[in-house]
């Protein structure tokens, strides 16, 4: 087994999945619908909460953002970190570009959004779910 | 307070870019001619049009063969073209170019982007200095009358330009007093702001929150250098009028406009 090219030896967990859209409401209708998930948009982004961790809790929950009408639809992984910084710049090292510098979102967890070295987007977040 | 004007300074005395140079030239053309685009200006100076894009956006550098092949296309003297190579060779360039500068340089390329496309990115700037402002994208949608969609789609675009700036319970205008400028903008672009300043007035008008003044003037045209300076001090006057209360309970528009309604016999001249 090969030891992971990183300075965290702690694993960073995916505890959060987004879908970013330019219809959020057509999305929300869709996901909702054929999976039986709520949404609540109950908070200071109105940010849509999709239920999708099930009921046991097994699964993960998610969320829609709304993209600009030009934009193609697709999903980002959010994944917890302890420190952001620290994560930013590591994840700078190995290749990723910050599309999104740090924000503090308004209940309180930091976030950044980066593009993999292939160009996929993910998120780093402080947040627990 | 934020304010748009059509501006041809380009401040300083500092040897003129060719990023300068190509982006006064591809204003010039497109204000001269609507259908003009990027990908025309890319054609006839035979490079490819992303790459221009890029080039004009400062993601990709001036080699010395790009400035002459540039400078030979659009007609420049092989000592403009020499001072110009000088220029991007200066190794205080990047020192030059510091923090504040690459920010007006930002604004002066996407806040009209931004502008243009989501509308309401000013006024969200402007709402943040209301007394009883709230971060809070429902609220903010009510007072624009837009949707929470558009309001976080436009919130992401200030982030991402490093003109808004989300901590925690705070949403935080990180460009002040910021002047963006619509030299290179495209008559696509300008028109696109016009019919969104049309929408807000008229929605303004059936709130019944709309004062208008328009004139219409048989002018001198050689007094219109001396009509445009009058405008800027109105302007300025308004907007240190504005200054002078730290109170803040409302955000309102001013658009200034002055254009001809007639044509001018001399082709080719459409200046506003």
């Amino acid at each position: 087994m090969t030891t992971p090219d990183t300075a965290n030896t702690k694993p960073s967990p995916v505890i959060h999945w987004q879908l970013v859209t330019p219809d959020p409401e057509a999305a929300q209708s869709f996901y909702t619908g054929l999976f039986g998930w709520t949404c609540d948009d109950d908070n200071a982004l109105r940010y849509r909460r999709l239920a999708s961790e099930g009921e046991k809790g097994q699964g993960i929950g998610g969320g829609i953002w709304p993209a600009p009408p030009e934009a193609n639809a697709f999903v980002q992984l959010h994944i917890h970190v302890d420190d952001l910084p620290t994560a930013v710049e590591r994840a700078k090292e190995l290749g990723a570009n910050v599309i999104l510098p740090p924000q503090e979102l308004p209940e309180g967890q930091s976030m950044a959004v980066l593009h993999d070295p292939q160009g996929v987007p993910f998120a780093l977040t402080t947040g627990e779910g | 307070m934020k304010q748009l004007v059509r501006s041809t300074n380009r401040g300083g005395d500092r040897p003129e870019r060719m990023r300068e140079r190509l982006e006064r030239e591809l204003a010039r053309r497109c204000a001269s001619n609507d259908q003009y685009s990027l990908r025309a200006f890319a054609r006839q100076l035979d490079i490819d049009h992303s790459t221009l894009s890029q080039l004009l956006r400062g993601k990709r550098p001036f080699t010395k063969a790009r400035v002459r092949s540039l400078g030979t296309a659009m007609g420049l003297s092989s000592d403009e073209i020499e001072t110009m190579i000088a220029r991007e060779a200066d190794p205080t360039l990047q020192a030059d170019e510091d923090a504040t500068t690459r920010r007006k340089r930002e604004l002066h390329h996407d806040a009209a982007v931004v502008l243009a496309d989501g509308g309401i990115a000013f006024a969200m700037l402007e709402l943040l200095r209301l007394d009883d402002f709230r971060a809070d994208t429902g609220w903010v949608a009510r007072v624009l009358g837009v949707t929470p969609d558009v309001v976080n789609i436009t919130l992401q675009r200030l982030i991402l330009l490093g003109l808004l700036e989300m901590r925690g319970g705070r949403w935080v205008d990180r460009c002040g007093d910021a002047t963006a400028t619509f030299e290179d903008f495209t008559a696509e672009t300008l028109r696109r702001l016009i019919e969104q300043s049309e929408a807000l007035a008229s929605d303004a008008v059936a709130r019944g929150r709309y004062e208008h003044h328009s004139t219409t003037l048989a002018i001198d045209t050689a007094a219109l250098p001396r009509l445009r300076e009058i405008v800027d001090r109105f302007r300025r006057e308004i907007a240190a009028c504005v200054e002078a209360s730290d109170r803040r309970d409302a955000v309102y528009r001013l658009d200034v406009s002055l254009y001809p309604l007639t044509r001018p016999e001399s082709e080719g001249d459409r200046t506003p």
